[in-house]
């Protein structure tokens, strides 16, 4: 049903139609105090106020930016308002207060905000913000309803109730004999405006902003003006020349006044005038704070970065190295070394410039950053100059993990030196050794590690290494085709399988295991053998949860009910994203039982259970399932197989020969399918499920469907069949390059042949109107000995 | 003034004493290491096997997915040398990276082509991550391979900047550059383009000053209906001579400080620009609502994404940055018109 709202949608100030705008429900009448004083601090530019948050659940001491141009009212980060309990599960959300030392004030509801931004200046600032994070931002929704005093040189800002006095506003600057201006404001898209004199004596408009440190001039119009660098000349307030107090900063102004955009006031303007602004009756009072010293430096940075010239930014880095602005000018430094192209010497100063404009103690966390990305690049150059500063940093970095890091990313690119051309040997051990010193178990420095000793011909050491990398997502596909490399060139080998890399993996996963093993009784009798089927997908969730339970749960329910009870078949779906295993044989058979998305187990077609959950939840699970199954065991079936099945090698590919006869009833509807399922199958995937269990690989009747269930002699039907594994593999790997051609998505190609000592033919019987499946057997295929 | 600042920002600062033409503007390769252009079309494309770019940079650069990234064959000799990890958004599991193919032959290497790379969680996507630059007077310009094709001179497909502003427009026949309008030829390789002064018949639209809205139009692409002209008409008060013909919306955007909203024009009329003809067009506000809701038993639900807000001229508003507003869903007593309840989308849609 769509209709008509009565309403205009207008989230943001620019859509005329306010009348009927939410935003007017949201912020009319935040709860109300006398007002007091905010203790605030100029954090990297950012004006910062630690405060506490609460709602009836919780209270949490947290830092907020103030933005007092900032079009939003309370923005906060999910971890917070989860924290919270912001928002209720039917979505309402629920009142924040925002303590300040000597009063409060609540909000009806927090909105989203740049969760990156809060998150990496919570990372680089934590020692100046303290303990606890930054979360989120207070606008202008918040302090529209206030007088506010921004007092930046005492430190503070002053909240005042509104009270209009009644008299139309002033309509020019008042002087004052202490100095002191009033000027009349203009508010527009609720933020307030300051009038301004530009140099031509020309009336415009600058916004009063805390969001940023320096303050703004409008890129256009200084470009207009043939001064890209932002060095317009005077803008005044009255009497005050604020060019004399700051160097503007060119910046692209989104922003509309009828006066037309000069500008905007930012942080380092109010470090020198105290600006105290009053809404109700639009004026705003201004006293200078603190004297005018012009930065030179700061207008010779904005000269260099309009040029866009590497040269004259390094100049400036020169001359100031420890201005205020040398960090982001040895990032823009890096940037246009590499987008010019330039030589490594070049790159690798500025790589320097980086260093050394970071903070002491987050240095090797940022070069840990840059090598990566340079890495990816293919600057080798520059990945070894930036691991050796990180490593020389490393000690006094915040983040002891992040010398690891370095180590293990200097290891690789030393490592890929050394197989191409056979140099740095002794540099790639020295430093992967280290990194696993300090990082043991991660899945990439244990790979590039047995890459060192497979190299050396050190297999055992190498087969030890692959082991560990091959349980963790990130490295486990690499691993394992490593371990398949490596496994026949071991002093005592045996061949590679499922089975041994299980062995060897034991106790470095996670297992669930059943306590019994189930038994027919009178309480629990079997009239069938039940099929139970499990849709799951090898990167749902994580270690912690998503598919780990399903399969944790699979893997207790292989274990209690025998195959002559229960067959179990694993299908992998292409959501959330395309994994090895993923067959069109899954996505047809989950699309005639209007499945959907993986993480569900159906019982004979007609009943479900959750398949994903965490990992502690797989006890739960299996129950369900287990349940499930016993309660359909009681219900008979006329279904009976006869299935006889072996393996054998044909022009070399292994063939899955057989006959079959089935027993039953012929139906309108009726299909029979026979499957190729594998016990066990290795693919390392995010979920961090290392062995996927009777996985379904593909029809022996040649079509997903399976065949209409027809008698051949009034009684049963007979099937033979002759199918070579490599055919079917082929098959799946062409389903695979659909998903990547239509464009949902691509996986690593791994574990592609079907394993004949894994295999195992899966028979049933089932309506295709209802996917309802009558009647399942499964037989393990003869001919395994030659197989091995 | 306002004009004299659209052109600054959108199509070049005017330096009359530079203008008209023909000229001849050199182009150079630039990768952008931090990306903030704008492309007007979608450009990312899957990997597939590898990237495939004719002309002169060679065949099929080969690609091999990895768990943790993929394999790059960067120099086109059919063997993957380099191993891409990227940067992993924690939180959405999204990778990004950017590389630079080279073609290795036996001359020696050829041009640079900077790509961008990302995984959005189905598989590994790629497109240009650089652009063929120039300037011409005080106007910077940069071509783009939009379509990913290795050539830079397809038009309607791969795109251009002028000035230092971040949008780009697709790739039309004219551009105005230096406030003139001219003929505009890339060589394929995007070594060079030409600029000769544009003499044919013009009329003039106006899609800025009958923008009904608070926040300032920040893009307004306009293309021609055979696909040979784009305009972006973004700040030109007082509207822009363009060829004749029948013009749509291709895209635009909206915005307010860090506020921004994309403007979709597809159900938009078709613009006319006939030989001398002026028009400005009315749209923005009042805009209207629709949503659609879903109702079991006493329970309603409102979905973020079934909202849709169009403009006086039919133009859609999409992806509302930042999240966190809310319409107000008032619910109502058919007969009495009482209100029943209210409802808001939480803070975090």
């Amino acid at each position: 049903m769509k209709l008509s709202a009565a309403w205009s949608r207008v989230p943001h100030v620019w859509q005329s139609v306010a009348a009927a705008c939410a935003l007017a429900v949201l912020f009319a009448a935040p709860a109300r105090a006398q007002g007091g004083t905010i203790p605030v601090r100029v954090v990297d530019g950012h004006l910062v106020v630690s405060c506490d948050l609460s709602t009836a659940a919780n209270r949490i001491p947290v830092n907020l930016f103030i933005e007092y141009e900032g079009a939003h009212g309370l923005q906060l980060h999910n971890r917070a308002a989860a924290g919270l309990r912001a928002e209720s599960s039917d979505g309402k959300s629920a009142p924040i207060t925002i303590h300040f030392p000597d009063f409060a004030i609540t909000v009806p509801k927090r909105e989203l905000g740049d969760e990156d931004l809060f998150e990496d200046f919570t990372k680089y600032h934590s020692q100046e913000i303290g303990e606890n994070a930054l979360v989120g931002s207070i606008g202008a929704e918040v302090l529209a309803q206030w007088q506010v005093g921004l007092h930046l040189a005492e430190g503070q800002i002053v909240l005042t109730p509104l009270a209009p006095n009644g008299q139309a506003p002033i309509g020019s600057v008042v002087t004052f004999d202490d100095g002191s201006i009033q000027v009349p404001i203009s508010l527009i898209n609720n933020r307030v405006w300051l009038p301004v004199r530009r140099p031509d004596g020309t009336p415009g408009a600058m916004m009063v902003g805390t969001g940023q440190y320096d303050s703004w001039v409008d890129r256009g119009w200084a470009e207009s003006l043939g001064k890209p660098a932002g060095d317009v000349g005077p803008v005044k307030i009255g009497p005050i020349d604020l060019h004399t107090f700051v160097a503007l900063r060119p910046e692209r102004m989104v922003e509309v006044h009828p006066d037309g955009v000069v500008g905007k006031v930012g942080l380092n303007l109010l470090e020198h005038l105290d600006i105290d602004i009053d809404r109700a009756n639009r004026v705003a009072k201004i006293q200078i704070a603190a004297p005018a010293k012009f930065p030179t430096g700061d207008l010779e940075f904005f000269r260099a970065r309009a040029l866009e010239d590497a040269g004259a930014v390094e100049a400036f880095l020169n001359d100031h190295k420890d201005s205020r602005l040398a960090a982001e000018a040895s990032k823009l430094l890096l940037n246009l070394r590499i987008d010019e192209g330039g030589s490594s010497e070049e790159i690798g100063r500025a790589v320097q410039w980086v260093c050394d404009s970071t903070p002491k103690d987050l240095r090797t966390t940022r070069m840990y950053d840059l090598m990566r990305e340079m890495s990816d690049a293919g600057q080798t150059v520059v990945v070894l100059e930036a691991g050796k500063l990180g490593v020389a940093a490393g000690r006094d970095d915040r983040y002891p993990n992040a010398v690891h890091q370095v180590h293990g990313l200097l290891g690789r690119t030393y490592l890929e030196d050394y197989e191409k051309n056979g140099e740095h040997a002794t540099e790639a051990w020295r430093h992967l050794l280290s990194a696993a010193f300090g990082l043991p178990e991660d899945g990439s420095i244990n790979l590039d590690l047995g890459r060192f000793y497979e190299k050396q011909g050190r297999y055992n050491r190498a087969y030890s290494r692959y082991v560990q990398a091959v349980i963790q997502p990130d490295s486990g596909p690499q691993a394992l085709e490593a371990l398949q490399r490596v496994q026949p060139l071991l002093d005592d080998s045996t061949a590679f399988s499922v089975d041994t890399i299980e062995r060897m993996i034991a106790g470095k996963v996670r297992n669930f295991g059943a306590a019994t093993q189930f038994e027919p009784s009178e309480k629990e009798p079997v009239d069938r053998v039940v099929m139970v089927e499990f849709f799951t997908n090898g990167h749902q969730g994580d270690e912690k949860g998503g598919a780990i339970g399903g399969a944790l749960a699979q893997e207790g329910l292989m274990q209690h009910f025998g195959p002559e009870y229960v067959v179990f078949v694993a299908h992998h779906l292409a959501n959330p994203q395309p994994d090895p295993l993923c067959t069109s044989l899954a996505r047809d058979r989950a699309k005639q039982l209007g499945i959907t998305d993986p993480g569900v187990f159906v019982i004979d077609g007609v009943a479900g259970a959750p398949g994903a959950g965490k990992w502690r939840d797989a006890e739960a699970i299996y129950q369900k399932v287990r349940d499930a199954v016993v309660a359909r065991m009681r219900e008979f079936t006329e279904f009976e197989f006869e299935l006889d099945c072996r393996l054998e090698q044909v022009d070399g590919a292994w063939h899955v020969i057989g006959t079959g006869d089935v027993y039953g009833y012929e139906e309108n509807g009726l299909r029979i399918q026979l499957l190729v399922t594998e016990a066990g199958v290795l693919a390392p995937g995010k979920s961090t499920v290392v062995v996927h269990r009777a996985v379904a690989r593909g029809p022996l009747t040649g079509s997903n469907e399976g065949l209409p269930f027809e008698f051949d002699d009034g009684e049963h039907m007979h099937l033979a069949w002759d199918v070579s594994l490599d055919d079917l593999s082929q098959a799946n790997q062409a389903f695979l390059d659909e998903l990547q051609t239509t464009g949902l998505g691509s996986t690593v190609r791994i574990s592609k042949a079907i394993d004949p000592h894994q295999v195992r033919v899966v028979a049933y019987v089932y309506q295709s109107n209802t996917g309802e499946i009558l009647g399942s057997a499964q037989v393990t295929p003869q001919g395994l000995e030659q197989a091995q | 003034m306002s004009l004299l600042i659209a052109l600054g920002l959108g199509l070049g600062l005017a330096s009359p004493e530079a203008m008209p033409g023909p000229h001849h503007v050199d182009l150079s390769a630039k990768s952008f290491r931090t990306w903030k252009v704008e492309l007007p079309t979608d450009a990312f494309r899957p990997v597939g096997d590898g990237i495939a770019l004719p002309v002169d940079l060679g065949g099929l650069y080969k690609v091999e997915v990895l768990a943790d990234g993929l394999m790059l064959d960067t120099d086109g000799d059919g063997v993957v040398d380099q191993k891409i990890v990227g940067t992993l958004d924690k939180v959405t599991g999204e990778r990004t990276a950017r590389a630079t193919l080279q073609k290795m032959g036996a001359e020696g290497s050829g041009p640079a082509y900077p790509i961008r790379l990302q995984n959005l969680g189905k598989g590994w996507t790629w497109a240009c991550g650089g652009a063929q630059v120039g300037t011409q007077g005080d106007t910077k310009l940069a071509v783009f391979d939009a379509n990913g094709n290795g050539r830079f001179n397809d038009v309607g497909e791969d795109a251009i900047t002028v000035g230092s502003g971040d949008i780009a427009m697709l790739l039309g026949k004219t551009v105005y550059v230096g406030g003139h309008l001219h003929n505009l030829t890339v060589a394929a390789d995007g070594s060079s383009l030409e600029l000769v002064p544009f003499d044919g018949p013009t009329g003039t639209l106006n899609l800025e000053s009958k923008m009904d809205s608070k926040g300032k139009l920040l893009s307004a692409l306009v293309v021609s209906e055979d696909g040979q002209q784009c305009f972006d008409l973004a700040g030109a008060s007082a509207g822009l001579a363009l060829p004749t013909g029948t013009y749509h919306l291709h895209r635009g955007r909206l915005g307010l400080g860090n506020a921004t909203v994309q403007i979709d024009g597809t159900d938009m009329k078709p613009m006319v620009v006939e030989a001398g003809s002026s028009q400005q067009v009315a749209w923005g506000s009042p805009v209207r609502a629709e949503f659609d809701y879903q109702r079991e038993g006493s329970q309603i639900t409102f979905q973020p994404d079934q909202v849709w807000l169009t403009g006086a001229a039919g133009e859609r508003y999409l992806g509302w940055s930042p999240i966190g507003k809310s319409p107000e869903f008032s619910i109502v007593e058919r007969n009495l018109g009482t209100e029943i309840e209210k409802a808001l989308f939480p803070g975090s849609c």
